[in-house]
């Protein structure tokens, strides 16, 4: 005959209630994600697996759709204006990864080094503003700086006696897809630069106390100590850019639309042109999932290398 | 272009619409004996402006009024035009989809309806169009009161899917002043004259031509400029693939010889009218193949009127913009034509340059919405109405346009008069192949001004091009086709 004990009993019954209270509170938790959860699946998740399906299909946007198997791949692999946008978008990364993490980096660095708070205050608004002016002001502004005939850049050029330099910079293609990659110019991104700001502030200022104790000078601090705990911005910055790289076409739609001929084509611009002006809706959803796994293999691999440094 | 440049004009043209409602309205019956006068319907009407191009009095405060007096019970609604011209095709599809289109529709060219057939977007137009206007005494057919050439060119398979009330078409616009300045005293004919004449401005510092090589807008001059270019040197090759009235390559004509390999690009007939492009864009202006010469600021007609071009192709739908430019002396020429002197294409008779003719202006269409919202007959009334000659005159005039009306003048003031009489001619005399090429879709016209930027700019070689505008055709062929065949 087994006597139960009293206390396991009572340590049952408390598991239990613990286990239902836990859940109660979950499923309070889960009520209220669950409409941004629904939210989520219809206009992110559902557009995104519409497209992998309507990527092995012949779909116009208007008619049924009709199963062609791995045909748009087939001839994706053989369109030279997609070949060309992936070129072209490789060196806009390129250009983008290395504009966006040393200029806002040195930027942000140098305000971090003023002594008056209110001077860093200052610094940092004159940056930071221009992220109000929508994007499409921006690239107009752009635009005209580049139009050959009377933009701001020949007009300089002109001025500077360096007329023979001057040139139709969108119109001509060997200059377009550079003058794409200019824009912006002096590339202090005021996202970039509160980022790093704020990567910047989060270091311990023991850990810098250390270091000028120990020695070091301010540019072997810099790269020692700063620049190692600031791998998380980096590799943050990086995942962001190089997204944003791969699906952008804003610019090039305003002020090239791909031209001259194919000098600034993007992928993004050949999703939108095939989509929604060819009405190859299905060659357009191949060419996104394309895109979509590039887009993951470089950033898993960027996940994979750069691994933060923790304090 | 034409699309950015009504909606310039457009707003000023509302104001208009109020300051000027009642001036010269057309006289109408009494109420009593007005067709359609008991109807009662919403009737939605998306115009792309073609009801408020000018801001002078003119159709839309007008007519549109006077229709509105004489049927209280329709409301007639103006849909305003989506903010971007090159999203146009879309919301018109997209709206055409869901069913919610207005029931009258300005779709970009008068061939766009054609390819919705099978998609049963639209109405078939040909009953209403062989009915007697009620509106016109002694009408027997709706289609009398257009002129023959316009109805041979909006029929599709011997049916009508869309309706014109005026035409206009592309010409070089020119500025007198320059011309004079640079010793040019006649507006060159031929097309040795017109390298000429581009030679003379060139050298007194003048930019001859503004050309929007960026434009890739369906239906827009630019990418339909090639149409008048293989006008004047294909002619052969036209008189063996078509058996039309017209003279006129059909839509199924030019796909069925895509698909034979009578029209291929590789023919050097086809490859001279690209050279006579490359020879004309020695003379554009510096960066024209980049899209940015399309924006507000630098397109070749805000730089024509700014006198820092001497020439621009454009449609008529200029008129009244220029026309508001005090200082600017100009007028207009065709495409000018190809002689033996200066190319072996060239053949002889006089070939037509036109890329519009009557169909590209401002051709309406009935959507499926009619049906749907059972406002047909109101919808059939309205057309019957704008159809009366004299409302095509009013809407012509006001736009640059010319009445489709037969045997109609061209209208206006003097100086638009006598501009749209060049216009009119240009119109009369269309490129053969235009229409049949228009008809391939947005998507052949988009991608085949890319290709004429990259040979332009020396991006493709000839061959290359070739090659490159072969398989655009064909891909547009084989996707005409799905369409083409159906009614």
């Amino acid at each position: 005959m087994t006597r139960s004990n009293p206390l396991a009993e009572l340590s049952l019954v408390n598991v239990g209630k613990r286990r239902r209270a836990i859940a109660r509170r979950s499923l309070v938790g889960y009520g209220f994600v669950f409409p941004s959860l629904c939210f989520a699946a219809v206009f992110l998740y559902g557009p995104a697996l519409s497209a992998v399906y309507h990527a092995f299909t012949n779909w116009d946007g208007f008619s049924p759709p009709q199963f062609i198997g791995l045909e748009n791949f087939r001839l994706l692999a053989g369109d030279p204006v997609f070949l060309q946008s992936l070129l072209n978008v490789v060196k806009l990364a390129g250009w983008g990864v290395l504009v966006e993490l040393t200029v806002p980096l040195l930027v942000a660095r140098l305000i971090f080094g003023l002594r008056s708070f209110v001077a860093q205050y200052w610094m940092r608004m004159v940056f930071v503003v221009p992220l109000v002016v929508p994007t499409v002001v921006f690239v107009l502004v752009w635009g005209f700086f580049y139009s050959p005939l009377g933009g701001l850049i020949d007009a300089l050029l002109h001025g500077v006696g360096l007329g023979a330099l001057a040139r139709p910079w969108l119109g001509d293609p060997n200059t377009a897809l550079y003058a794409i990659m200019f824009m912006g110019f002096p590339w202090v991104d005021g996202f970039g630069l509160l980022i790093y700001t704020a990567g910047l502030q989060a270091i311990p200022d023991e850990v810098r106390e250390a270091a000028d104790m120990d020695g070091a000078s301010k540019l072997r601090r810099f790269f020692r100590i700063e620049l190692p705990l600031l791998s998380g911005q980096l590799r943050l910055l990086l995942l962001l850019t190089v997204i944003n790289t791969l699906s952008t076409f804003t610019q090039v739609l305003i002020l090239t639309n791909g031209g001259p001929g194919n000098a600034t084509i993007l992928p993004g611009l050949v999703i939108y042109q095939d989509a929604f002006l060819n009405q190859q809706f299905g060659y357009a959803s191949a060419i996104g999932v394309v895109v979509f796994a590039l887009t993951l293999v470089v950033n898993v691999a960027i996940t994979r290398i750069l691994r933060p440094v923790e304090f | 272009m034409k699309r950015m440049i009504r909606s310039v004009i457009g707003s000023s043209a509302v104001l208009s619409l109020v300051a000027f409602g009642t001036l010269g309205a057309v006289k109408v019956p009494a109420a009593k004996s007005v067709p359609g006068a008991h109807l009662k319907a919403h009737l939605k009407v998306f115009d792309w402006l073609c009801f408020s191009q000018n801001s002078a009095p003119g159709f839309a405060s007008t007519v549109l009024k006077s229709y509105r007096k004489t049927h209280p019970g329709i409301r007639l609604t103006i849909v305003p035009p989506p903010t971007n011209a090159s999203n146009f095709v879309l919301w018109e599809n997209t709206v055409l989809a869901e069913g919610t289109a207005p029931q009258i529709i300005a779709p970009p060219v008068a061939m766009e309806p054609w390819q919705d057939i099978p998609r049963h977007w639209y109405m078939n137009l040909t009953g209403l169009m062989n009915a007697p206007d009620p509106y016109v005494p002694g009408n027997h057919h709706l289609y009398g009161l257009f002129a023959p050439k316009v109805r041979q060119e909006l029929q599709f398979h011997r049916q009508y899917w869309s309706i014109a009330w005026s035409g206009q078409d592309a010409g070089i616009w020119y500025n007198k002043t320059d011309f004079r300045k640079a010793g040019i005293h006649q507006v060159p004919t031929t097309w040795g004259q017109f390298l000429q004449d581009m030679r003379k401005l060139k050298q007194i510092g003048v930019i001859p031509m503004g050309f929007d090589l960026g434009d890739t807008v369906y239906g827009d001059p630019i990418p339909s400029v090639m149409a008048a270019l293989e006008s004047l040197t294909m002619q052969p090759i036209f008189n063996q693939l078509t058996h039309s009235q017209t003279k006129l390559v059909t839509v199924p004509e030019l796909v069925r010889a895509i698909d034979t390999g009578a029209f291929r690009t590789t023919n050097p007939r086809y490859e001279a009218a690209w050279k006579l492009l490359k020879a004309w864009s020695a003379y554009f202006e510096p960066g024209a193949a980049g899209v940015g010469t399309g924006s507000a600021t630098n397109n070749s007609q805000t730089m024509f009127e700014r006198g820092k071009v001497a020439m621009f192709y454009a449609g008529s739908y200029v008129i009244p913009a220029l026309n508001k430019m005090p200082d600017l002396n100009y007028g207009v020429f065709p495409i000018p034509q190809l002689t033996k002197k200066t190319s072996s294409a060239a053949t002889p008779g006089y070939h037509g340059t036109g890329v519009w003719g009557g169909w590209g202006a401002c051709p309406f269409a009935v959507t499926s919405t009619a049906k749907t919202t059972h406002t047909a007959a109101a919808v059939d009334n309205f057309i019957q109405y704008l159809s009366v000659p004299k409302n095509q005159e009013r809407f012509a005039w006001d736009s640059g346009y010319v009445s489709n009306a037969p045997g109609t003048p061209v209208g206006g003031p003097p100086k638009t008069r006598a501009l749209l009489e060049t216009v009119r001619y240009i119109m009369d005399h269309p490129s053969r192949i235009s229409e049949a090429e228009t008809a391939l879709g947005p998507g052949f016209e988009q991608s085949q001004v890319k290709v004429m930027q990259s040979y332009v700019d020396g991006q493709l070689s000839l061959g290359q091009a070739m090659s490159q505008m072969e398989n655009l055709f064909r891909q547009a062929a084989l996707q005409t086709k799905t369409w083409v065949g159906g009614q």
